[in-house]
Order: C-alpha cells, then structure tokens, then sequence
C-alpha cells in the first residue's frame, strides 16, 4: 500500500508551480501586451507629435486666428471653391467643406443602395440559371461567373466606362435607343421621368385611401377565405378597388387643384390652349396638322410655338406634355430664373408664351407695363406628368439625366457583386435537401412555385450571412469611382485633401463615416439574419 | 355471380403514333404564360436568325440545320423508345421541354451575334504591326491594335524600371520558377514512390530565396569594407537564444547540428552584405520605380507571405481565453480619473466653448468609465482579444483606397525626421496589415470548425500552447479553410491593382498611362483588355488549382 501523499511534497502539496500556471501566464501575458503597446505607441507617438508639429501650426489655426487644439476640424467650415459635377441635392462653390462631403456621402449612398438592389436582383436570377436543365444557360452562367469574379473590380469599372460609356457619340449626335424617348451620348444618358405636379398631393391622399381599403379587403376576404375555403379573388377586389380610388384621384384632383397657366399676349388670337394648333399653322402656311411634315426641319422649327418657363417648378413638363399629346411642335427658347426675366421675353417677341403655375402669372401680370394687353390661360395639368427627353438644338432637354460616370460606375459593381451573390445563391438552393424538391413536384407545384414557395425560403437561412459580407465589400466598393471621376465620398475628400492639405483630419472623418455605414448596415442585415434563422429545439 | 372486368384501354408504348398524339397532346393545356414564351422566345430568335442571315450565310444556316438535326433525333429517339448516350444528353440538356429548345436555339444566336461582334473587332479588323499604333497610322475602320502589346511590352512588364536592371529583374523570375520547378518535380518524384531531396531542405531553400531575390531586385548600397565584430556577435548569440528559447517551448527538438546551422546564418548573412556592399555589384534600385507586371506580383506575394503569419496571430488572438482582467481593477481607477479629469479640465474647455458641439465635447471624461465598462461587457476583460477585434473590425469595415492613401500619407509621419520612406515600401506595408485582418477572420473560421475533443486531446496529452497550436490546430484549420484561403489570395492578387489610384504603376497604373504617350494614344480598350486577361489568367489559375487541391482532399478523408 502505497501512500500517494509521500510523493508530494509537504509544502507545496499538489500546487502547480506559477511560472506553469496557465491563469498566472495569461493575466502576465495581458500585462506584457499592454506594456508593449504603451510602448509602441509612445515611440511612434512622439516621432508623430514631432512631425507634426514640423508641419507647422498651421494645422491647427482657429477661425479667430489663434491656434489650438480643438480648431482640428474648423478648417472644414471654409468655402469649398471647387465644382461637384453631379450632387443629389444643390450645391455652389460657395458652400463649407463640409457640405461637400456630405453631398459625396449621399453620392456614395445612392450608388451604393442601387449596386445593392441590381446585383441581388442579377445574382438571384443568374444563381437560378446557373442550375437550369439547359445546358447552354447554365455553361452561360458559369462562364459569366468565372470570368467577372477573376477579374479585377477597378479593371472592370475603367473599361466598362472606357469601352462603353465614353465610346458614346457627341450629345448633338445622341443615340436613340429602339426608337424610345432614351437618348445615350458621352455627357448623359436621358431617360422619361414622371413628374409630380401640384395636384400630386391631392392624387396621393386618394392614393393612400385606396391602398388602406386594398388593405381592409385582403384581410377581410382572407378571413372568409380561411374560414369557408371558397376563393374569394381577393387580390382581383383590392386591385379593382384600388384602381377605381385611384382613377376618381386622378381625374378629380386637377379640378380641384388647378394652378398651371400661360401668360399670351391678348394680340395672339389664341383664347385656350387647345387653339395654339392654329398658331402654328398660321405661323407656317398650311392649313393641317399632318401638313407640317411635307415642311423642312428648318421651316418648322421656326413655326413652332417658342415658351418660355422658368428653371424649378413643373410647368415646363405640364406644358411640354400637353402640347406633345397634340401633336403642336414646340420648342423651350428659354428657361429664365423667375418670372419677370421670363415675361421680358414676352415683349421682345422672343417666345408666344411664358409657362408658369396661375399664381406666379398673376403676380407678373400685375407687375407688367400694360396688363390689359395680356392674358393668362388655363392649362390642363394631369397630376403626374411624363418629362420626355427630346432633342433641342445640340443638347437633350427634358427627363432625368444619369451621368455616364454613375451609370457605368453603377453597372460595373451590378456586374461583379451579381456574380459572387450568384455563387451564394447557388449555394443556398444545393443546401435545400432534395426530398424538399421532390414532394413539391409531387405536390404538383410549377417550377417556378417549387422556387418561390418552397425552395428559396429556406436557402435564405444559409444565403443571408455571406451576402451581409457581399453587400459591406459593395459599399467600400463603391470608393473606386474615383477612378473614372464620380464624385463620391472618397474622390471628394481626395480633392480637399488636396485644396486645404489637411489629410489626417479628412482621412480621419472619412473613415469613421465609412466605418459607421458598415456597421450600420452589418447590425441590420444580422437583426434580419437571425429572426430568419431555424427555429430548432 | 362472374363480374367482367373490362380491362382499362393502355396506350400500346411500341406504336408510334400514340407516342406522337401523347407528345402533341402534352403540348395542349398549358398556361397562357407558357404559350406566350413560346410566341416571345420564337419571334426574337426569328428576329435575329434574319439579321444574322443577312451579315453572312453559311455559319447561321448550320446552326439552324443543327438545332433542327437535334430536334429531330430527340423527337425520333423519344418515338422509338430508343435513346443513345448523345440523344439522351441532348433531351436532357437542350430539348427537355419546347420551351427549352426554342431557348436554346435563341441563345445559340445571341450569342453567335456577340462573337461576331467580338470577333470582327478583334481578329478580322485588327492590325498586329508594332509600328502601326499611332493615331495616324490607324485610319478609320481599324479594329484593335494589338501591337501595342509588343511595343510597350517592357513598360507593361517591369514599368519604369531603367533598362540596366532588367537582366536582375529576369534572374529573379528565373530564381523563383527554377524553385518552383524543383519542388514541382520532388513533389511528382515522391509521389511515384522515388526517394529525392528531403523537404527540410526545399522548405530551406524556399526559406532562403527571399534574400537573393530582394538584393536582386532592390539592390544593397555601397559602403565600405567594415566588420564589426560585436555585431556578428550579436547576432549569432541572438539566433542561438531564440533557438534555445523555441526548444524551452519544446516546440524544436535540440541537435548540435541544428544549432551550429542556426548560428551560422548570421554571419554568413552578415558577411555575404559586406561583401556585395563593398563590391557595389547590385546598385540599389529606387522601389519606386517598379512598376508593370513585376510590381503587382511583389505586392501580392510579399502581402501573402507577410500577412500570413499576422493574421494566424490576429486569429489566436482574438480567441484568446485567457483570464480577463477583472472589472474591480480598472473600473475604480477609471472612476478616479474621470472624475479628477472633469474637475480640472472640463470647467476650462467649457468657458472657452464655441458652439453647442464643444460643449457636450467638454463633458469627455464620462467616456472612460463607459470605455471601462465596455471593454468588461465584450471582452470579458481580456485586453488580447479586445486589441485584435477592434484592429480586426475597424480595418475590415474601411475600404482598401483608404488604407492605401492613409499608408502613403501617415505611415511617414510616424518615423524620424528625415527619414525618407518610399512610396511603395509604405503600400506594401499597408496592404499586408489590411490582408491580414481578413486572413484572421478566415483562419478563425477554420479554427471554429476543429472540434473542441481536439482542444481537449491535445491539452490531455499535455502539449503546451505552441505545441497544440503547431502539431494539432494550425494543420486541421487551414486544411478545412483551403477554398477560402484560396480565395482571399485571389482577391489580394485583384486588389493589388488598387494601388495604381495613389500613385504607384503597377499592370493598371501602367496600362492606364501607357495611353498618355501619342505612339500609343487611344489604345485604351486594348491595354485594359491585355491587363483584364493577364488577372484573369493568375486568378483562374489559382482558383481552379484550389478546385483540385479540394477534391484531392475530399477524396483522401474518404
């Protein structure tokens, strides 16, 4: 019998020595590391001090002239001084530093949730192809996938703008694209945009009326259908109710709301809007419509009806839209900052009309030398309004102008996030167990069902945590508009780095805004990745 | 009572002509939506067919003849009950359904109108002639020059490198492939059964060709003939330390032999810079002007070889387990500080506020207790792992240009006065720190999938840490983790084109001013699609090296 206590010695008994002692070992090694650190850094940070203070005061100037500290960022309330060439919102040269950043933070947003949008949408579908039964689209899919995803993003963008953008034709040559109202050429590419006139608000109170009794209808006939079985085409009922709300909106609010006129001089025979058609037919010499085509280009641009509008504001679309409905060939001599400047153009004869909401030619008639020589005419205004690009001497006037830098910088990153997305995508319908496929095909789902109901479902669970990591690489990706000159965050800061010399405090607050989008965006998809998570036991 | 049962009528499978009504019959009833695929897809095919046919008619005619021979086949094959292995594929994968093949048929024609395109802008118009790339030389209706390719071909290779080091420049690439041939051939040698070069020693001379290829390709400067004595002491007792230190740590076994090779290194390292300083054989090359095809492949391979070893650390370390420090310590002294802070400074920083911002400013002091309490809340008090998550996290959710641009501009800053860093020595440190990050994240991955009866065995057996981390952990996580790995190398070697935005030439700074000179103006396209190919080559390559890495292994575990 051998007694185990004899072999451990009386004064340390059965303690593990500290030089072993792994608890020991990690507080020391804790300790060692914050040493370490302190360190490190108190050598960087004094050459980094020392160096800064070489930079000069001037760092640090204050608006008052005296320097400190805390006037680390004042520098960025000076005038920007440089042009932005496109903002979401108005921007002068005269605005702060910080403003200009702000504006490319949006730029950097916009570009960055549309990425988002087109490249889940592309992927989704290519992902899907990349599984079909036919051969030539999944080899397609493959291929696609294979080559953008080993090419470089920065190579993709610049020939994407180099090859397709910039290869576009002058704006006076525009392509039209399909014979659609899409003009593309090398300063933009146009396209028709709705617009919301003044009777809008009117249109979109009966609008939200019609989507709450949508509402009511579903949910009511849902309940009768759960309960007795019978289909009740509740989806045909909302719809039909929807439609009826929204058609009464639309013909009701320009009554109510009606506020679009054109000024005319009482000497042009014109007594409504729909008598401009004479106008011009007298103007050219013929005596129909359709006789206007048998005239030269030129020969019609001189009898077309000349407006003027101002540059904000809607009418210009309203008036443009109601007299393309008639076929009158007009054309938009000028576009003048506020009313008086465009009721000039009236008595220099420079245009038949000026185009403006009742209320703003009320107010200039009474300002105008001689207001019983003139007369405001009512224009009929349809709530929203078609802006059609059309071409006006060398330039597009009209619809939403897309930049060719955003456009290409938008189409590069679709491109290469659609195909890692297809990838995941891919991966997520091959984790659906195949007996899953099987009983929807014996349950006699159509494809197309078996993928919406059943399949996609589920493979969100495994789809959504690579695709959070998809979506963070698209918005620090966006950062590469630099490279063909897109204004967004990191090509404005590049240029105030360059204007004030500040570039640690720039850099500084770009990456703190760059970090906090990211965040932003991770808590949120991973809030939305785990309500979609299995529920198991 | 005898019931007759009438037997029900089967449709006869050998009879063709039931099969052909039953194929007629399965085309009825559909959806609206499928008879209006079937008008779209037949109407767009029809579409193109006669514009193709129009350009040119042999290559349409055969397509068409060929679609209509696989139908046929498919059909016949169907009707007889007798498909062979070409027939089936065809069914299975071009002809499953009328839809299918009328999809087909109208892929095979958008597609045969983007080759044409391709085809007539790359090949039947280009010119190949050097001499032919100017503006001038080009006249209207050219397609490509794609002598611009041999032309500028040392600009896109090494950049601005001067002409007198592309001798080194081409010894160092030999150095490299003749390694590489080396171990490929050990690796086939061994794998016949032939005994050849041990792997201490390929791993040796793997280990050692950083040096020779760096003195190639940067150069040593001049100076005179100086042996220090205690330098070469230094550092010889230094190796021979970590050496007894790495066998204390029982991760190396001791030999005599070992350790008279490990104190040899320093010497001959030492002697052998004299030696080349002295005879200025490798004048130092300015790094700055490396440029083309040789500078993205110093990035990406001195990155991956840099961040590896960081982001396995970063890895561990932000898995640290280590006991925290516990709140009751930094918590009182953070309390202390706050609040003697708020006494002293923030009455001063309130007086002189400017504006309303100043003033919440002033009340900072708060944040350190916060910051206390916070570090407790994620970390548990364990400043490892905090360090590496915060480093991890922040240098993740910044983009690339940032890090790069904040590398050029900052990384000066933090050195002497005076002393010069160049450019490209401040990238490649900047680009190895931000690909580390994203290395510990993937080797985490790995590490979270070992199972945790690895940890335990190892820890049973009694290896200590690095013993555990070098025989049991690191093997398993990055075998798990090849596709990924593979992967994030891919994209170091693609986002290594990142670094023509602040200013160095690498295949894209090149290709990009290339442009600039007027032999070459406009020749944009072309150097952009060289340089879309060289990456796509690289990056292929590697990807589909890791596709068999992956299935030789998957077949191995079974």
């Amino acid at each position: 019998m051998t007694d185990v206590k004899a072999f451990l010695s009386p004064r340390t008994g059965n303690r593990i020595p500290f030089w072993r002692d792994v608890r020991v070992l990690g507080v020391v090694g804790q300790l060692a590391f914050i040493v370490f650190v302190i360190f490190f850094f108190r050598t960087i940070g004094s050459n980094f001090i020392g160096n800064i203070e070489k930079l000069g005061k001037a760092q640090f100037i204050c608006n008052d002239g005296s320097y400190s500290l805390r006037c680390m960022f004042d520098f960025m309330q000076t005038q920007a001084g440089f042009e932005i060439a496109e903002t979401p919102l108005s921007y002068e040269v005269t605005d702060s530093y910080w403003y200009a950043l702000s504006m490319g933070i949006l730029n950097t947003l916009k570009v960055a949730v549309l990425a988002i949008l087109g490249s889940t949408v592309l992927g989704t579908l290519t992902g899907i192809a990349r599984l079909s039964n036919n051969w030539l689209v999944r080899s397609i899919a493959k291929w696609y996938i294979e080559l953008i995803r080993n090419t470089p993003l920065l190579v993709q963008i610049v020939v994407i703008y180099f090859v397709v953008f910039l290869t576009l034709p002058q704006s006076s040559k525009a392509i039209q694209a399909f014979n659609l109202p899409i003009f593309l050429s090398q300063r933009s590419l146009s396209f028709p945009r709705l617009v919301p006139t003044a009777s809008f608000s009117l249109l979109l109170a009966f609008l939200i009326l019609g989507i709450i009794e949508f509402q009511v209808l579903w949910i009511a006939l849902g309940k009768r259908q759960t309960e007795t079985g019978r289909n009740n085409h509740r989806m045909l009922w909302g719809l039909a109710g929807l439609i009826l709300i929204a058609g009464l909106g639309w013909l009701v609010s320009p009554r109510i709301l009606d506020s679009e006129g054109i000024l005319i001089p009482k000497s042009s025979r014109m007594r409504s809007v729909d008598q401009a058609e004479q106008v011009v037919l007298d103007r050219a010499g013929v005596d129909h419509l359709p006789d206007l085509q048998r005239l030269t280009p030129e020969q019609r641009a001189d009898a077309a009806l000349k407006i003027c509008t101002l540059q904000s504001g809607t009418s210009e679309a309203n008036v443009a839209s109601v007299l393309r409905s008639q076929d009158i060939p007009f054309r938009v001599v000028k576009r003048a900052e506020n009313a008086s400047l465009a009721a000039e153009g009236l008595l220099t004869e420079e245009c038949d009309a000026v185009a403006a909401s009742k209320s703003v030619l009320t107010a200039q008639l009474t300002a105008m030398e001689t207001p019983a020589s003139y007369l405001i005419l009512n224009v009929p205004q349809k709530p929203l309004v078609w802006s059609v690009p059309r071409r006006e001497g060398l330039n597009i006037a009209g619809g939403v102008k897309v930049s060719p830098e955003f456009a290409g910088l938008l189409t590069a990153l679709v491109i290469y996030a659609g195909a890692f997305i297809a990838e995941i995508v891919r991966a997520g319908i091959l984790s659906v167990s195949k007996g899953q496929k099987d009983a929807a095909i014996a349950l006699g789902l159509t494809e197309g069902q078996r993928l919406r109901l059943i399949v996609l479902p589920q493979a969100l669970r495994v789809i959504i945590p690579p695709i959070i990591s998809e979506y963070l690489g698209t918005i620090k990706d966006s950062s590469l508009g630099i490279a063909i000159g897109f204004p967004e965050m990191y090509n404005v800061s590049y240029t105030i780095i360059n204007q004030s010399g500040r570039s640690i405090q720039v850099i500084t607050i770009i990456m703190v805004v760059y970090l906090m989008i990211s965040l932003a965006t991770s808590a949120l998809l991973n809030w939305y990745n785990t309500r979609i998570q299995f529920v198991e036991r | 009572m005898a019931t007759r049962v009438v037997a029900l009528e089967e449709p006869n499978p050998r009879s063709p002509q039931s099969s052909l009504t039953a194929v007629i019959q399965s085309m009825r009833g559909r959806s609206p939506w499928t008879y209006l695929s079937w008008l779209v897809l037949t109407g767009l095919s029809a579409l193109l067919i006669i514009r193709q046919m129009r350009e040119s008619f042999p290559l349409p005619l055969a397509i068409l003849l060929a679609w209509l021979i696989g139908i046929s086949t498919v059909v016949w094959g169907e009707l007889n009950h007798r498909h062979t292995k070409t027939t089936s594929w065809l069914k299975a994968n071009l002809f499953s359904s009328t839809a299918n093949a009328l999809l087909s048929l109208f892929v095979c024609f958008v597609l045969l109108s983007l080759v044409r395109v391709v085809w007539d802008y790359a090949v039947v118009r280009a010119t190949f002639d050097p001499d032919l790339t100017a503006p001038e030389a080009r006249p209207e209706g050219v397609g490509a020059a794609w002598g611009v390719l041999i032309g500028a071909s040392k600009l896109l290779l090494t950049g601005t490198l001067e002409m007198e080091f592309l001798p080194r420049v081409w010894t160092a690439f030999g150095i490299v492939t003749g390694l590489g041939v080396l171990t490929l051939a050990v690796h086939w040698a061994n794998r016949l059964g032939r005994k050849t070069l041990p792997r201490s020693w390929l791993n040796g001379l793997w280990l050692v060709s950083p040096l020779p290829i760096y003195i190639l390709l940067a150069g040593i400067p001049r100076r005179d003939p100086f042996v220090s004595l205690p330098a070469i002491l230094a550092g010889t007792a230094l190796f021979i330390g970590v050496y007894f230190a790495l066998d204390t740590l029982r991760i190396i076994q001791f030999r005599i032999r070992t350790m008279l090779l490990w104190a040899c290194v320093w010497p001959i390292l030492y002697l052998v810079w004299g030696f080349l300083g002295w005879t200025g054989w490798f004048t130092p090359i300015n790094v700055d002007h490396w440029g083309g095809l040789l500078l993205t492949l110093v990035i990406a391979v001195f990155s991956i070889i840099v961040s590896f070893p960081l982001g396995v650390g970063l890895a561990f370390g932000r898995r640290s387990t280590a006991r925290g420090i516990p709140l009751w310590l930094p918590l009182p002294i953070a309390i202390v500080l706050a609040v003697w802070a708020l006494l002293t400074s923030t009455p001063q920083v309130l007086t002189s506020a400017r504006n309303g911002t100043e003033k919440i400013l002033a009340f900072w002091p708060l944040l350190i207790p916060l910051a206390a309490w916070l570090f407790q809340r994620f970390f548990k008090g364990n400043v490892i792992s905090g360090a590496c998550t915060i480093y991890i996290e922040i240098v993740r959710g910044v983009p690339l240009i940032t890090v790069l641009f904040m590398a050029i501009i900052i990384v000066p800053l933090f050195f002497q006065e005076g002393a010069q860093i160049k450019n490209t020595w401040a990238v490649l440190a900047g680009f190895s720190l931000f690909n580390a990050a994203y290395l510990a994240e993937v080797v985490r991955g790995g590490l979270q999938a070992i199972p945790l009866g690895q940890y335990e065995a190892a820890d049973a057996l009694g290896l200590n840490s690095f013993q555990k981390i070098r025989f049991i952990l690191l093997p398993q996580a990055l075998q798990i983790v090849i596709p990924a790995l593979v992967g994030l190398f891919v994209g170091v070697f693609k986002s290594s084109s990142l670094v023509g935005i602040v200013g160095l030439f690498d295949l894209m700074g090149i290709a990009a001013s290339v442009t600039g000179n007027p032999k070459w103006q406009g020749l944009r396209t072309e150097l952009y699609i060289i340089a879309a190919v060289v990456y796509f080559l690289g990056s292929y390559a590697m990807t589909s090296y890791s596709w068999r890495l992956e299935r030789r292994l998957a077949n191995a575990k079974r």
